[in-house]
């Protein structure tokens, strides 16, 4: 049977994760001790021996920031869900919708968060899931896509267009010299062999839409998103992705109305080379 | 030494066999079908289709591709497999002209196909007006899809082949004869029928007399939604027409409830981007999401396809509510477009079907099934990726051209195909004035040829169609094309309280020309010519203006779903856009000149002397430039010069241009 103290804790612990629970992204001991009703408020040895409790039996995890030189230790943080994957879930989901400077990011976590953000940004940053993009008009942006070199040289490439026009070349034409140019600067080496490619196009084409073993279509940005950790840049995606589609193991479909993407949905699709770009992609079924 | 190709030079006369590019409809008889391209797309229809029979439960498929990879077509091998299954129907939707007709636009569609058309493919064509039959009345020809559910809830017998019922309803027909006696036999079956499904008892009993051949024209009229006289609904014994929506949408649950449980019918809904009339109105895809989601829950029969571009799938999401998104799009069906193998398959195909060509090709042992291509030459079509079939079927077309010599064909124009359109829908014999023709295809029309200063938006208000609006003025456009005087004079008195009310300032009241108001109507007159006295505007538009209102709907809705083609190349919207505003056809444009009298104000007293200002010394100007300097509608500038006479005149265009007349000269 039952003690009335063990029932007592059992209440109390209760209270704890009912708290917890309230906060995604975990709480200090000394909020969890304001968020309990007035009746629970108990010392804070009390409070702490019951999270370490909690702790030992797994109900619970605890994060700690790291020391900062000359600064007392910074306490712990308590949470239903490990706090690492779940900070860096959320960062993603942010970075999904479109590149945000460090700042926006803080913004939408709980205070006790954003001031450790960096620690939770550092290793999606070495693992280059996210990308620290060059300075624009003072602003350094966050984002799970590379830079696009062409907002940081618009002014260079136009000088480009406008010299090549004053020499008597129409843009057409220039555009086009400029595209055979840069199609021989491409790495030669693919990275993978092309069964390898498609082993691992088509795990991340089926986690993503089941259906897509099937023939579904999947969205090509979505896939380079899923694929950011063995394609981490766009040439290097962009080629695997051709490379299969030229061994017809895929179909892809383009947009219909290409005047209608903004430049960022382009860089996030395959340019189709005759005025479109490839937004969807199939696994051939025929 | 190099083996030499066989000769590849083909006899002039040899037709092109990859002239055909495209499918109009699911229902065209033309049927040029490689059933492996696109096997497993159809394949997922077939597997919808059984889920629907086998869980008695609705469900909502998405097909979808890039234009001209074969959406209509797989419509169509659709069609011709359900000939093969006889507990389906097929019913095929074009785009429904707004959001508050969509069920008299299905109840249309589905009355056309359920009870005007066959399935079966042998035996006599079912009479159509072009080719009227030597015999005809029931159990003659074919039976059409409603007979043939009939005849097995009348026979008891519910896997019954076709041709076997076909047999049973003739036999029927034969002991009670056509008309009174017929209707007569008919009806302990349909009275059953009705209890046990929970039919609509009028609907059932118009439907009776449209088997039986029993006041018959009335019976299709009212089936179709037309709105009928008073003496024809006393003689279907029903109180009131299926012209609104309400009654429309119990028509159409009747249909699919009729066929019972162990029946599929399949809705094909086409084209649903043409339910924009730009990318911010949402209004249409949300009544079909609606309605359909609606539809689906009331029977447990439907297989709802909506057949969309890939692109679009996301604006369709995104246009409505998720859970009817989930349920529409419960299952799907991808397009692939052309590998190279499978595009040799289509090329073999093609040149198969033609037997002076196959007959040329088996005359020489090394001509292989590609003659007169070779294999790199059809390899080298297709890019990374593939290639939409409608994309490879004119190259291909191209190349045979080439290697005939034959000269080029003649570039065709986007004003030519408007002319050929134009005439076909001038002689296409009409079964019912929509309404909606004149309301869409004017919203359409007002998006190209705006009004000065005027903002046009779908009206909302009961019997308001278009509402035109500046600042704070509101002008209704509203349409009627009923054929019963009473509901006529209702309406008219309806829109006598709205200007009453000052809900709108003026009115312009359209009827087609072709639907007359009887002398006899006396309180339709009157409220007509009250309707006039209010400053408000009646216009009786010609049979020309609803054939041009109904192509630039069709138009309209193609160049949506980046369907428009033109010989070898396809129109965008804002192609289509551009050239009818430098374009307009006469029709629409007298159309909108005869809409501006509703709204204009009198035109300034020194119009004329201004006008002939501009023209002094230049003779003859665009009307539009001329319009821009006086800074009025072309439309108001066309009028004034029509009315009176006296310093200009206008050539029809395009572009239509303005002259002076000498005589205004020497008068000032």
């Amino acid at each position: 049977m039952e003690s009335r103290v063990d029932l007592e804790f059992q209440e109390f612990d209760e209270l704890i994760l009912k708290v917890l629970a309230r906060n995604r992204f975990g709480l200090a001991a000394a909020k969890i001790r304001q968020d309990l009703p007035p009746a629970y408020r108990s010392s804070s040895m009390q409070l702490i021996a019951r999270l370490d409790d909690l702790l030992a039996k797994g109900h619970m995890y605890a994060w700690h920031p790291p020391d900062k030189p000359g600064k007392k230790s910074p306490p712990p943080i308590f949470s239903v869900e490990p706090l690492e994957p779940l900070v860096s879930k959320g960062i993603l989901e942010l970075l999904k919708l479109r590149a945000l400077p460090l700042g926006e990011i803080k913004k939408r976590f709980p205070a006790h968060i954003a001031g450790h953000l960096p620690v939770f940004l550092d290793p999606l940053l070495s693992k280059r899931i996210v990308k620290r993009h060059p300075p624009l008009q003072g602003k350094r942006l966050l984002s799970l896509l590379d830079p696009d070199p062409v907002i940081y040289l618009t002014g260079e490439l136009n000088r480009l267009f406008e010299r090549g026009t004053k020499l008597g070349f129409s843009v057409e034409a220039i555009r086009q010299s400029a595209r055979k140019y840069l199609a021989k600067q491409q790495p030669q080496e693919p990275i993978q062999s092309p069964a390898e490619t498609e082993k691992i196009v088509f795990k991340a084409m089926t986690s993503l839409k089941p259906a897509a073993a099937q023939g579904a279509l999947v969205y090509i940005p979505d896939l380079r998103r899923a694929l950011l950790d063995t394609f981490p840049d766009k040439a290097s995606f962009d080629r695997a992705i051709l490379d299969l589609a030229e061994l017809e193991k895929i179909q892809l479909q383009s947009h219909s109305l290409p005047a209608e993407l903004t430049e960022a949905e382009k860089t996030d699709m395959i340019d189709n080379g005759r005025g479109s770009y490839f937004m969807a992609i199939g696994i051939r079924m025929e | 030494m190099p083996k030499a190709h066989p000769q590849t030079t083909i006899p002039l006369d040899i037709p092109n066999p990859f002239l055909q590019d495209r499918v109009d409809s699911p229902w065209q008889e033309c049927f040029q079908d490689v059933p492996e391209i696109n096997r497993t797309a159809f394949q997922s229809i077939q597997n919808s289709i059984a889920a629907v029979c086998q869980t008695n439960q609705s469900r909502g498929l998405i097909l979808h591709g890039e234009p001209g990879s074969g959406k209509t077509h797989l419509l169509q091998r659709l069609r011709f497999f359900t000939q093969r299954e006889p507990r389906t129907w097929f019913i095929y939707i074009p785009p429904f002209p707004g959001p508050n007709r969509f069920w008299r636009h299905l109840l249309e569609c589905f009355f056309y196909d359920v009870c005007q058309r066959s399935k079966q493919a042998n035996g006599p064509a079912r009479p159509t007006p072009d080719k009227p039959s030597a015999v005809e009345g029931p159990g003659q020809g074919p039976l059409t899809q409603i007979e043939e559910a009939l005849t097995r809830h009348l026979v008891e017998r519910p896997l019954e082949t076709t041709q076997n019922l076909a047999g049973w309803w003739a036999e029927i027909c034969r002991k009670d004869l056509p008309g009174e006696p017929l209707f007569r036999r008919l009806k302990p079956t349909f009275d059953q029928l009705t209890v046990r499904f929970r039919l609509d008892p009028d609907v059932m009993k118009v439907l009776r007399h449209y088997l039986s051949w029993n006041h018959r024209a009335s019976a299709y009229a009212d089936l179709l939604g037309r709105d009928l006289p008073e003496e024809d609904l006393q003689l279907l014994g029903v109180k009131q027409s299926l012209d609104d929506e309400e009654r429309a949408r119990q028509a159409v649950l009747t249909f699919c409830r009729v066929a019972g449980t162990a029946f599929t019918i399949i809705l094909a809904f086409d084209q649903i981007e043409g339910l924009q009339l730009d990318p911010h109105d949402f209004d249409g895809l949300r009544a079909f999401a609606k309605n359909a989601v609606d539809l689906m829950s009331q029977c447990g029969n439907l297989l709802i396809l909506s057949a969309v571009q890939t692109y679009f799938l996301s604006a369709l999401g995104n246009a409505m509510h998720a859970s009817y998104y989930q349920r529409i799009a419960q299952d799907e069906s991808v397009l692939e477009i052309l590998s190279k193998e499978s595009a040799k398959k289509l090329i073999a195909y093609r040149l198969d079907t033609q037997k002076e060509f196959a007959g040329l090709r088996n005359a020489d042992a090394r001509r292989g099934p590609l003659w007169p291509f070779n294999v790199e030459e059809i390899e080298k079509l297709i890019p990374v990726g593939g290639l939409p079939a409608r994309e490879l079927i004119r190259r291909v077309r191209h190349l045979f051209d080439e290697k005939k010599s034959a000269p080029l064909p003649p570039i065709k124009s986007l004003a030519e195909r408007w002319k050929e359109d134009f005439e076909r829908e001038l002689n296409r014999p009409l079964t019912r004035l929509d309404e909606g023709v004149y309301e869409d295809g004017l919203l359409k029309l007002l998006q190209i040829k705006p009004l000065r200063g005027w903002r046009a938006r779908r009206g909302k208000e009961k019997d308001l169609h278009v509402i035109l609006e500046r600042d704070a003025e509101k002008i209704g456009i509203s349409v009627s094309h009923s054929e019963n005087m009473t509901s006529l004079a209702s309406q008219l008195k309806r829109l006598l309280d709205l200007i009453e009310r000052k809900s709108v300032g003026k009115l312009i009241f359209l009827r087609d020309a072709r639907l007359p108001i009887s002398a006899k109507a006396k309180a339709t007159q009157e409220r007509l010519q009250e309707i006039v006295k209010k400053g408000s505007r009646v216009i009786r538009p010609p049979a020309e203006a609803y054939a041009a209102l109904n192509v630039l709907r069709e138009l309209w809705n193609k160049a949506a779903e980046n369907d428009l083609t033109v010989g070898d190349s396809t129109i965008s919207m804002g192609e289509l856009k551009k050239w009818l505003a430098e374009n307009t056809p006469r029709p629409l444009e007298d159309l909108i000149e005869d809409a501006c009298k509703g709204i204009e104000e009198p035109p300034p007293v020194d119009t004329g002397e201004r006008l002939l200002e501009i023209l002094r010394g230049r003779w003859i100007m665009p009307l539009s430039q001329a319009a821009q300097q006086l800074a009025m509608p072309e439309a108001f500038l066309s009028s004034f010069t029509n009315g009176a006479q006296e310093v200009a005149g206008v050539l029809d265009g395009p572009p239509p241009v303005l002259f002076l007349l000498p005589e205004a000269l020497s008068r000032s």
